[in-house]
């Protein structure tokens, strides 16, 4: 499927975004031959010549640019080859994208890699920084994508320049096309010599007035492979000679196997053979590896069904009991005693006990999944020395680590093959689902795709853990704050992964937005309990960010309503030093009408957070009936990342973020029962549909400068804090626990 | 047992048991891997296909009901992505990590088969059963609105 | 002034029949290369303390351990000195160091000729990517090293994540900080 026509492409204009980019489109009647559907291979079936790591240039001019984030739905295949491209002065419809490899990328050192004095980091291997997570595809790779384009470029130039005998200055680069006088040559005329140009001095990377191709909202390039299914997830794998694993855990997760009757089972058509997963000496709950049994069959639903009929017994877990209500009982009990001190500046208890208004605040949210829509799966292909492991992965390099271990091979020899990502939000970067799919081929002996149900997807995942919070603040005689005191109890998702950072009971992670808002208030005490259970829980959309905002978001507001201020005008005031705060909430008043005097039963609510480097405000408007019936009505967002690769790839994430938080605030939860999760299905797990849906408008307060702030995360956290803000303007009513379908809305 | 199946035109003789999911005999048997698999329970969409010409969902329909039926699954809705949902797909960049949408497209190919220029209303009502975790719903509301008027065109 | 050299980028790789098919590459060291071993400041500072030197001359000493591993927490590893343990000729200390650690030790082993064997196993935390250092003092009072280079990929969102954010809200709380107390001095 590698066909390659360009002279099929049609370039057209398409529509306007709501946030006013213009969209420029491709319009390929055969789209699959612009890209590989399985993008972790050539898009074409050129070679191509490599002229850096980064790039390779095709005989016809066809340049594959390598990505080392994986595409799952947050645009890496077009934002990551723009960077690129900006500084190659490529003809961008000549773009491919393809990942760069896992294996490689262990392999192989950056070009640049020196090693002083002992220091080294992730940014020594070629591909620099692979994985993708902390919403940092673009502000962590932008810079030396940018220098692998511009090298490329400069090395394409000098080979030119020697051929023609002039100097480089004295060459252009434009549109992949070479020039001096009234020479041209084509990038791909160039490439080989140009692989082969050293650089006494690597080019200056431009800076943003320089941009030509960034910011523009090109047409992503995944999508022809999308609206035709012809894109492969992991769930698409398909080898020679390969079985099928269905797969079932103790429904308490990380509980054991008392016993299973493989006998039943043998005799269904096409089972081949029952597997164990045991544990190996030291592999903890970190590992991801939990005893489970694995039905193998020659077709899934063989597998499936044969697994349904196979009698298991689970052993009995001191987790048999744990339930939501206890673990929040538990959790709300922590907040009456004094916990780690994240922060303590001035004499908060002083100035509470002083102030003229005292505010107080309780709030909670529950453990929440993330429900990709792809189920967990991998293939894992095992021959005499290679491993070959196929799947959905966040972080390609530790999927080939965990398989490496599983397996007892050489990480040399394991080669990661990153499909298209059915959904990620940090699921799927923890790495469980490779090792036990390793596991299970190393004992079947041939190629073995295993699938997860939904129902196991969901009861086994690794959960956004629960937390609650009670603030208190103190309001001065003008009504604003003088002192604040927050206090948190949660699950650490730091206790599970990296306990070493862990000091004195102090998690900082857990105070994401509790902690480090920007509120400009004298005297401020943090403090919080770790409070765990056995429920595995791991990074989700957002974080710890995607609860603490509803919360300390509601208890700004709740302060401003006791000291008589807007709540809007309110924050500005406490952030009226910082530039990219004032914007963002001032534009958020601009566009989104911003009124709390609105008739009974319909309100506007405001949220902002700041993560990863990106101011985000967001105003909902909400219609309440006086039964309690919720409408969201518009969401409107402000958004301060400094600078965008791609403005309708932003807006697009923007939205999903919305829609995500939206879910989890609404109705979406997960609950624990009998040791259990409840929620195992879209059954009971509700998620937003397209008839909940609201309009969403995105508007840019960007301040440019140094400001590269994520955006795959940052549009999350503040819209559960906005609902919950209207509801309370809408009904007089403030929902203090996620989700907000717990909490009674009838008014009147 | 020896079946059957209709799938994009062609006839298939798959050998299964006959209430396995149709879903699976599509996607593993017939090796269409287009139509996905979401939840088993026809709680999300991702296996829409078409039967008859009517949206059903893949993963609860069991093969022996869709024998002597004509089946379309997204590979089949068009040979060269050239049906004005997928047009409208392509042109507003619907899709974003792209695993519910080809549920989403045989549903909306459904709908207007149906209603040929569908409401906003419509859409909420036919579209509600196919879950986007990424949230695309706004591109897709206005991609099915722009579809109907490619379609009339 | 440029120049065309084919073969000064000895570690570029060259894609072949297919995305997985190499040549020409620099594989990292593996098991650890006879580099010079600079140790960071503090280490030498830990080295100087327990050996009364810095200076390490490479070989002796091998570091068995993966070179690449998904998290940190639990990394095997192996010390062996290349020693027959006599009375006359054996190893009297083994020490290993992690300079990415908050805590760089991770070994400290002192051993002599009853140990038999001049091998250590045990399995250590690593805080992120880097080197590994091994360090050995034999009864003629020599030290050797030797380092090794692992890859911990830690898991996309781990690495480091809230820096940024957290770097932000000290910068402000610094700032607040400043504008109060010169108001207060007014």
């Amino acid at each position: 499927m590698n066909i390659h026509n360009v002279s099929r492409r049609k370039f057209i204009v398409t529509s306007a975004t709501a946030a006013g980019g213009m969209m420029l489109g491709f319009n390929l009647p055969a789209q699959a031959a612009q890209m590989n559907a399985n993008p972790w291979e050539l898009p074409t079936d050129k070679e191509g010549q490599e002229v850096n790591a980064w790039l390779a240039i095709d005989p016809d001019g066809t340049v594959t640019i390598r990505v080392g984030q994986s595409e799952m739905g947050e645009g890496v295949f077009t934002s990551m080859p723009m960077i690129v491209a900006e500084e190659l002065h490529v003809d961008w419809k000549m773009v491919k994208a393809a990942y760069a490899s896992g294996n490689r990328y262990l392999r192989q050192k950056a070009e640049d890699y020196q090693v002083a004095a002992g220091i080294l980091n992730e940014d020594h291997q070629v591909y620099r920084r692979m994985g993708t997570g902390g919403s940092g595809a673009v502000r962590r790779s932008r810079t030396f994508l940018q220098q692998a384009g511009a090298s490329a470029r400069e090395r394409l130039k000098e080979a030119a320049a020697q051929a023609w005998g002039v100097a480089r200055a004295d060459v252009t680069a434009k549109d992949s096309v070479l020039s001096s006088g009234n020479r041209t040559g084509t990038f791909a005329e160039f490439a080989t010599a140009a692989s082969t140009v050293a650089l006494d001095v690597e080019p200056v990377i431009k800076t943003p007035d320089q941009f030509n191709l960034l910011g523009a909202s090109v047409a992503r390039l995944d999508t022809p492979l999308k609206v035709n299914g012809s894109a492969t997830y992991g769930i698409d794998i398909r080898l020679p000679g390969m079985v099928y694993a269905a797969v079932r855990a103790n429904p308490v997760p990380y509980g054991g196997i008392d016993s299973y009757d493989a006998d039943a089972i043998m005799g269904l058509p096409g089972v081949i053979q029952v597997v164990e997963i045991v544990p190996g000496e030291g592999q903890d709950l970190r590992s991801g590896l939990q005893p489970a049994v694995a039905v193998i069959a020659n077709s899934y639903t063989r597998a499936l069904s044969a697994l349904d009929q196979m009698p298991i017994k689970w052993s009995a877990t001191p987790n048999d009991g744990v339930n939501s209500r206890d673990l929040f009982a538990d959790a709300n009990a922590a907040l009456g005693m004094p916990g780690a001190i994240s922060v303590d500046e001035g004499d908060t208890a002083g100035a509470i006990a002083g102030a003229t208004t005292v505010v107080e605040g309780d709030y909670q949210a529950p453990y929440q999944s993330h429900a990709c829509m792809e189920p967990f799966n991998c293939t894992v292909h095992i021959t005499d020395n290679r491993a070959d492991v196929y799947g959905s992965f966040q972080n390609p390099p530790g999927a080939l680590a965990v398989v490496a271990e599983q397996l007892g091979m050489d990480p040399i020899n394991v080669f990661s093959h990153t499909t298209f990502l059915g959904g990620g939000f940090g699921r799927r970067s923890r790495n469980d689902e490779p090792r036990q799919a390793a596991e299970i081929a190393r004992q079947v002996g041939r190629p073995v795709k295993m699938v997860w149900t939904r129902e196991e997807d969901m009861m086994q995942n690794k959960m956004r853990p629960m937390a609650v919070a009670r603030f208190k603040a103190g309001l001065g005689p003008d009504g604003m704050p003088v002192g604040w005191h927050a206090r948190v109890a949660g699950h650490s998702i730091t206790a599970h992964i990296r306990p070493e950072r862990i000091e004195n009971g102090l998690d900082n992670s857990l105070l994401a937005a509790v902690r480090n808002h920007p509120y400009n208030i004298p005297n401020q005490l943090v403090d919080m309990h770790v409070r765990n259970s056995h429920i595995p829980v791991h990074y989700w959309r957002s974080v710890n960010a995607s609860q603490n905002v509803f919360m300390a978001e509601q208890f700004v507001d709740e302060m401003a309503q006791a000291g008589g201020h807007d709540p809007l005008d309110f924050r500005l005031k406490m952030v009226e030093d910082l530039e990219d705060w004032s914007l963002v909430l001032n534009t958020l008043k601009e566009k989104s009408g911003w009124t709390t005097d609105l008739p009974p039963g319909t309100g506007m609510g405001i949220g902002i957070s700041e993560e990863f480097g990106t101011v985000v405000g967001q105003v909902a408007t909400v219609t309440v009936s006086r039964r309690g019936q919720l409408t969201i009505d518009k969401i409107v967002a402000a958004v301060d990342c400094g600078h965008l690769v791609n403005p309708a790839i932003a807006e697009g994430q923007i939205e999903s973020a919305i829609v995500y938080g939206l879910s989890a605030c609404l109705a979406g939860e997960v609950t624990i029962s009998g040791g259990q999760v409840v929620e195992n299905n879209f059954d009971t797990f509700k998620v937003l549909r397209i008839n909940e849906m609201p309009i969403i408008e995105t508007h840019w307060a960007l301040t440019g400068g140094d400001k590269w702030g994520g955006l795959g995360e940052p549009g999350l956290p503040p819209v559960a804090a906005a609902v919950a803000n209207a509801i309370f303007y809408a009904t007089g009513k403030r929902p203090r626990e996620m989700p907000i379908v717990h909490t009674d809305l009838s008014w009147g | 047992m020896a079946l059957t199946l209709t799938v994009n035109g062609t006839s298939h003789v798959v050998d299964v048991e006959a209430e396995s999911p149709l879903l699976w005999v599509i996607r593993d048997t017939i090796g269409l891997t287009g139509t996905k698999f979401g939840c088993g329970i026809a709680k999300c969409g991702a296996c829409t296909v078409h039967i008859d010409g009517r949206a059903a969902k893949s993963c609860t329909t069991k093969v022996s009901a869709a024998v002597g039926k004509s089946i379309t699954t997204i590979e089949g809705l068009s040979p060269d992505s050239t049906h004005p949902l997928q047009v409208a797909w392509t042109e507003l960049d619907t899709p974003q990590c792209g695993y519910c949408q080809s549920g989403q497209i045989m549903a909306a190919a459904a709908l207007l088969s149906k209603r040929a220029n569908p409401s906003d209303f419509d859409i909420d009502t036919e579209m509600a059963d196919n879950i986007c975790r990424c949230g695309t719903y706004t591109k897709i509301r206005a991609a099915i609105h722009r579809a109907a008027e490619i379609a009339a065109q | 002034m440029a120049m065309i050299d084919s073969t000064r980028r000895s570690f570029v790789t060259r894609i072949g029949g297919g995305a997985g098919a190499m040549a020409l590459l620099t594989v990292v060291p593996h098991p650890a290369s006879a580099e010079t071993i600079d140790l960071p400041e503090r280490e030498s500072a830990i080295l100087e303390a327990a050996f009364g030197s810095s200076v390490l001359t490479p070989g002796k000493i091998s570091l068995d351990m993966p070179i690449l591993a998904e998290t940190g927490l639990s990394v095997p590893v192996t010390f062996k000195v290349d020693s027959p343990m006599t009375e006359a000729d054996h190893v009297t200390r083994i020490m290993g160091f992690a300079p990415g650690n908050p805590e760089p030790v991770l070994a400290d082993y002192q051993i002599g000729p009853r140990a038999g064997l001049a091998e250590v196993s045990t399995r250590i935390r690593l805080a992120r990517t880097g080197f590994v250092y091994a360090a050995a003092k034999l009864s003629d009072g020599t030290l050797w090293g030797t380092k090794f280079s692992i890859i911990v990929t830690l898991g996309a969102c781990v690495e480091d994540i809230f820096d940024l954010d957290w770097q932000r809200d000290a910068e402000r709380r610094a700032m607040r900080a400043e504008a109060r107390a010169a108001a207060a001095a007014e």
